[in-house]
């Protein structure tokens, strides 16, 4: 006891409170100075500035950009009624009258930065004099659709037009008159005109389409004043000639798009809203290039595209090549790209780009985690034209579409700060790794915009965890769930569950190094020492289905080989004949990346023992698990893993897991007959022939037995309940392209 | 003995209690923790298993009492071990001084600056995931309380009349240390490592909830606290039962150590 | 007193730099190569080699702990194996919710600790239910204390988020499972030197001078009770951290203590080297405070 006497009395009592206070004080001064430190970095303020140069010609937008995002914002013009289009980081005056020729302008734009700050600047713009000069006004988003050409302020002549239809619009803004012709031809869309005049690269005016025989198409011909072309502007034969024969070379053109009407946005808003996803791992990486975990392909996916794309049918379809079609036997390939992509940068989407990115993927100096998925057939990419590429190939494949869709074949672009930008519909905001990333909506789509403003990815390991997250509305979505929760939530109004099969095989793969399992008794008895059944039903919630081949039944080119029993008498009589009972094996497993997979792992070790095996359980964290099913240093005897093939088809879900050098190959298995039969279906074009050929390898494999055969899991993903349009692929990525919230 | 207090006594009774469950257990209840009967799985307590069955279908009263059993193993054996290497540092730097004494100290002062379950939890990390590291992590994590109360007992003895005595009737030090020091400061060292206990089993079940001590299917009262975690929602004695049977513990210990304490006290005066 | 407080800060230096050091050897004594856990499975063996010759590996074990101090002085805690970020940003990043969760158990133990044991031993009727109940408090462990709120307040009833990401109500079950054990262990301690003070000469001439109620237990008796709970709440600061790495666990809160059992797993060493670093310096510091506390009004020392 501290005998502290009376001359303590006479000291005064904050020094005493002195160790309280200042723990105090310490604790509130490192919040605060994490939460200072934590702030953006002011140092900039944000600023706007004008992006013109010249005096403002007739009708021509005004644009701001802003070294920032805009909340709000508005233009007025002294004089001229327009509107505002406001666009992250843009405000853009579209006015609705013509501006005063030779005269200056007094423009006040306002607004708020996303950071809070606000700005209210004037500017003095002057205008052009066109007083004297023919001027050409085409208005997309009038009907009818119509050109004018002007002298000054008055309309001369007003043509009715067809613009560009959905899917190949005119381009909209300022250009000038270049060069002419009589008629024109195209092959590729068997069709030609007269009277064309050019005004950008390959967007003319001209007349009606003709066909072949140069009759002209008179449907085409009634379809003036509505869009129709692909891209240039149509007018009639006689306006065509007028036009040929009197704007010359050099008049201005000012094409003017449709501009939203305030109230029509209501019915899909894209607004603030943001939607929150707890995921059980972590990303592994930014890169689609350098990662094959799931967690990293569905952010990925928001980030960046790939030339094809898998539907939640199974089927491809077009995304950012319109067509991939082969030459010479499959061994050629051209691909057809969409033009109007933009990566998030800003710089459009050619196929130079296309060509560097796969360059990148090729680069053996890279290592990138994803180049064997290509560098095996893939010999070069050339760039025949802007829009065009022809793959060429060491060897027939019939099966590159699906490769081309496969999540690691994204069009990426690397940036200056060593960081790489994609076409996607997102980009990264926020990354703190093991616990939340964040993707806000970028300003270029080809998609349709997506209705979410932001994608919040939060890291929650534990199942329960993110079941209540899901539960208090704390998260939108929640995947996986674990079987119990599946149950319980579906019970619950506010929230939705979804189950649907998945391409995802779990299985227990056996060491062949190791001299145990050379013999097929002791992979047998594996086999017949599981109670699959019992895993399936007690520990998966019913939530899975028993293997009957290394691949999953909704892969294409499944096959339904045998299974085996749960018999462990069998199982003890094998292993006697082998003469392994008591023989000592370590079971390796991660620890929360799949569904129940320590606990699946713990039960397998049960059930081991009891037929007769001295079994060493070791978990592992998913990431250093990853690390340590290293080929080089195989020290595992078995160990518990999932795959899925992200192709969705057969070759994929079975060459890496069987061919004999193949990286993801971890049970050493060898077979020559194996790798003869692959690389034959790679060279089948006949799908049927094709599947016979896989199934035959299914047969083999599953006869060898070099795993323990378990299950096929389902999918678990939680929804709130006004959340629809999600799509939950087989591959077990979720995309969130097309989601949106119901108010 | 009747210098004990109250609390001392239900201390006593609690700490007797739980040893002999653990020790005895699983001879009175012979059921094979490891066993596991997936159909049977999270099943609540019922005659043919007393509390219920975990995930796996094991017995769960089996499960707890070899649980009780390993952390208690691991924290006794712990303290013990740490406990005494504690206190013959203490000692004998308290009593000799000089350089072993102030290097000794440094020493001490290093591993006290080390918040303890951290310094438990940083040799726990390092070593593999076993019984006997996890011993060797609670021993470090008590050395360094032991020595320096032991050293201060023992500065606080060396100036005690019979210690002078000794010393003049010319006994070497060794002797004196065995034979006059120590005995003095057993009853503090007994009180110390009741408290510790306490601690080290805290410590323990922490380190195992965190999954670094045995490795499953091994049982473990931490771990399946962790366990239970998952299936709060549909099987709550998963979480509830272990807890409380690591309460009981750490309170059974805690008393006795209070109780002890009290006593010393009381006897001093 | 210039020198004692000159010499108690000197005196941590050479804890620090012990600090360092077992920091240090332990986690060289790891098994397996640094250099070959950072590249991965598919280094080559020249790329291990400059690895090694660039992390300085091939160094005697003296000069790499020389450079690694160095290193620590100018606030390099190296990168993460994971994200390759620096240690340094990630701690910091998550010290805030640490400091909070600090923060706010010590107030609340502190105030409800401090108060009800002067109210206890002012009433000595309630004392040994008290006890018994404080000492309840302290045989729990909080990772168990708080599965149980969770099992009623979350699961039950519904009132508060079992995890962490809900802004401050995530912050309340926790910080409550934490003041548990605290509370129980300062209302102990605040009971038994209060009952002592309450029969100390100065007390008893007090009352004999008419001062009663609030006047005489908080003017007197509180202030010299003070000195106890403060080395109490410095010693209690280190279980705290502890305590935080268990708690953040069971919460799901991205605090400090959580990102250490991670770094744990994914055996991230760097970044388990710094934030047991980090911890250790806080825990050092905050005791140095208290010890220059006591220097400034130990009476010993003023006369």
């Amino acid at each position: 006891m501290f005998s502290f006497t009376s001359s303590f009395r006479k000291r005064l009592l904050p020094v005493a409170l002195g160790p309280v206070t200042i723990l105090a004080c310490f604790c509130w001064f490192l919040s605060t100075a994490g939460g200072w430190l934590l702030q953006p970095d002011y140092t900039t303020r944000p600023a706007l500035f004008l992006s013109h140069q010249n005096k403002l010609r007739p009708f021509e937008p005004i644009t701001f950009t802003a070294t920032e995002e805009l909340v709000s914002g508005k233009i007025q013009v002294q004089g001229v009624p327009g509107q505002t289009v406001r666009d992250h980081h843009r405000l853009i005056f579209h006015p609705d009258r013509l501006y005063p020729f030779a005269d200056e302008l007094q423009v006040k734009v306002e607004g708020w930065f996303r950071s809070g700050e606000n700005f209210t600047e004037i500017y003095v713009l002057e205008t052009a004099d066109y007083s004297e000069r023919m001027w050409v006004e085409a208005v997309e988003g009038e009907r009818p659709q119509l050109v004018r050409v002007w002298r000054g302020e008055e309309v001369q002549a007003a043509f009715p037009a067809s613009f560009g239809k959905a899917g190949s619009p005119t381009p909209g803004g300022v250009f000038y008159i270049k060069d002419r012709g009589r008629e024109f031809w195209s092959e590729k869309y068997q069709e030609g005109a007269y009277y064309w005049v050019r005004f950008q690269g390959n967007y003319l005016f001209h007349s009606v389409p003709f066909d072949r025989n140069k009759v002209l198409k008179k449907s085409e011909e009634a379809k003036l004043g509505s869009p129709a072309s692909h891209g240039c502007i149509r007018l009639s034969v006689k306006d065509a000639k007028w036009f040929y024969e009197n704007v010359p070379d050099g008049t201005y053109v000012i094409i003017r798009k449709a501009l939203p009407k305030p109230e029509a946005a209501k019915t899909f808003s894209t607004g603030r809203d943001k939607l929150v996803i707890a995921m059980a791992t972590d990303v592994v990486k930014l890169d689609p290039h350098d990662t094959s975990d799931n967690p990293s392909a569905i952010v990925n996916m928001h980030l960046f595209d790939t030339l094809l794309e898998l539907g939640e049918d199974g089927n491809l379809r077009p995304a950012l090549a319109l067509s991939v079609e082969p030459r010479k036997n499959a061994q050629e390939w051209v691909v057809k790209l969409r033009p109007g992509v933009f990566f998030q940068d800003g710089t459009p989407l050619t196929a130079e780009e296309v060509k560097a990115s796969f360059q990148r993927l090729l680069d053996p100096t890279l290592k990138l985690a994803r180049r064997g998925l290509f560098a095996e057939y893939l010999q070069k990419v050339v760039a025949t034209g802007p829009f065009t590429l022809r793959f060429y190939l060491n060897q027939p494949l019939v099966i590159l579409p699906f490769f081309l869709a496969h999540t690691s074949a994204a069009i990426v672009k690397p940036t200056a700060d060593g960081g790489l930008v994609g076409t996607g519909p997102y980009i990264l905001k926020k990354w703190e790794p093991g616990y939340e990333l964040v993707l806000t909506k970028g300003h270029y789509h080809w998609r349709k915009e997506p209705y979410f403003e932001k994608l919040v990815f939060k890291t929650v390991p534990e199942a329960s965890a993110r079941s209540v997250l899901l539960e208090t509305g704390t998260c939108d979505v929640a995947f996986p769930l674990s079987p119990l929760e599946v149950q319980r939530l579906a019970k619950k109004d506010g929230i939705k569950v979804l189950t649907e099969p998945s391409h995802r095989v779990i299985y227990i793969g056996m060491n062949l190094t190791k001299p145990l399992f050379r013999r097929p008794e002791v992979r047998q008895a594996l086999n017949y020492a599981i109670d699959k059944k019992a895993l399936i039903s007690r520990l998966l919630g019913g939530l899975a289905e028993e293997s009957t081949s290394p691949l999953a039944p909704t892969a294409v080119g499944y096959h339904r080989c045998a299974s085996f029993p749960y018999d462990p008498q069998k199982a003890r009589e094998l292993l006697k004949s082998a003469g392994a009972l008591g023989a000592k094996v370590t079971l390796w497993a991660p620890k929360g990346r799949y569904l129940q997979d320590h606990k699946v792992a713990e039960a397998v070790a049960g059930y081991l023992t009891e037929v007769g095996l001295a079994v060493e359980l070791k978990l592992w964290e998913w990431s250093s698990y990853m690390s340590m099913l290293n080929r080089n240093s195989p020290q595992w005897d078995l160990f518990l893993l999932g795959w899925v093939p992200a192709t969705g088809e057969a070759y994929m879900g079975l060459a890496p897991l069987f061919g004999a050098e193949s990286r993801s190959n971890l049970t050493f298995y060898r077979n020559p007959q194996v790798e003869k039969i692959l690389n034959e279906a790679l060279k089948t074009e006949d799908p049927g022939e094709r599947n016979a050929l896989f199934a035959q390898v299914q047969e083999l494999v599953t006869d060898f037995a070099p795993w323990i055969f378990l299950y096929v899991q389902d999918q678990t993903v939680g929804l709130a309940r006004e959340i629809n349009g999600v799509e939950v692929l087989p591959t077990e990525v979720l995309a969130f392209h097309r989601a949106w919230r119901n108010q | 003995m009747s210098s004990l207090s109250w609390e001392a006594w239900i201390g006593v009774v609690l700490v007797t209690l739980l040893l002999l469950a653990g020790l005895l257990g699983p001879i009175v209840y012979p059921v094979d923790p490891l066993e596991q009967d997936l159909y049977r799985a999270l099943e609540e307590p019922s005659p043919a298993h007393p509390c219920g069955t975990d995930e796996l279908g094991r017995d769960l009263l089996a499960r707890l009492l070899y649980g009780l059993n390993s952390t208690l193993f691991i924290a006794l054996a712990g303290v013990l071990a740490g406990g005494w290497a504690g206190s013959l540092l203490g000692l004998s730097t308290g009593f000799t001084g000089g350089w072993w004494d102030y290097f000794c100290m440094r020493f001490t002062d290093i591993l006290l600056a080390f918040p303890g379950f951290l310094l438990a939890l940083s040799v726990a990390a390092i070593l593999k995931n076993n019984h006997l590291n996890l011993i060797v992590a609670i021993a470090i994590f008590t050395i360094p309380g032991f020595a320096r109360l032991t050293r201060a007992r023992a500065l606080e003895l060396r100036t005690r009349e019979y210690v002078t005595a000794a010393k003049a009737l010319g006994n070497g030090s060794l002797a004196t240390l065995y034979r006059h020091i120590l005995p003095n400061s057993l009853p503090l060292i007994y009180t110390l490592t009741s408290q510790r206990l306490s601690a080290a089993l805290l410590t323990t079940s922490g380190l195992s909830f965190l999954g670094l001590g045995p490795q499953p299917p091994l049982p473990e009262l931490g771990a399946m606290l962790n366990t239970g975690r998952e299936y709060m929602w549909v099987a709550p004695h998963l979480s509830i039962l272990p807890g409380i049977v690591l309460s009981l513990c750490v309170l059974a210990f805690n008393l006795l150590g209070y109780g002890l304490k009290k006593s010393l006290k009381d006897n001093r005066h | 007193m210039v020198r004692k407080t000159l010499s108690k800060v000197l005196m941590t230096i050479p804890v620090l730099i012990g600090v360092s050091l077992l920091v240090f050897l332990l986690l060289r004594s790891l098994p397996g190569d640094p250099a070959l856990i950072y590249l991965g499975p598919d280094a080559t063996e020249a790329e291990v080699i400059q690895l090694r010759a660039r992390m300085g590996l091939d160094n005697p074990l003296a000069l790499q702990y020389l450079s690694f101090l160095g290193d620590l002085l100018r606030g390099n805690l190296g990168t993460s194996l994971r994200t390759g970020r620096p240690v340094l940003t990630e701690l910091w990043a998550r010290v805030n919710l640490t400091a909070q969760l600090a923060t706010a158990t010590v107030t609340i133990s502190s105030l409800f600790g401090v108060f009800l044991g002067i109210f206890a031993a002012i009433k000595p009727r309630l004392t040994p239910v008290l006890l018994l109940l404080s000492t309840v408090g302290i045989s729990t462990p909080v990772y168990w204390s708080g599965l149980l709120l969770i099992l009623v307040f979350s699961v039950h009833l519904g009132w508060l988020p079992p995890a962490g990401g809900a802004g401050w109500r995530s912050l309340v079950l926790p910080v409550i499972a934490l003041s548990a054990a605290t509370f129980s262990a300062l209302f102990r301690l605040t009971l038994n030197s209060y009952q002592e003070i309450l029969h100390e000469d100065y007390m008893r001439t007090a009352r004999a001078k008419g001062v009663s109620g609030l006047r005489l237990h908080g003017k007197h008796g509180l202030r010299n009770a003070l000195v106890p709970i403060s080395t109490f709440l410095a010693l209690e600061f280190g279980n705290l951290l502890g305590g935080a790495v268990l708690t953040e666990s069971v919460f799901s809160l991205n605090g400090i203590g959580r990102y250490l059992v991670t770094a744990i797993a994914q055996r991230d060493y760097p970044v388990v080297q710094g934030a047991v670093l980090l911890l250790c310096f806080l825990f050092v510091l905050i005791n140095l405070i208290v010890d220059l506390v006591y220097i400034l009004i130990d009476p010993r020392v003023r006369s």
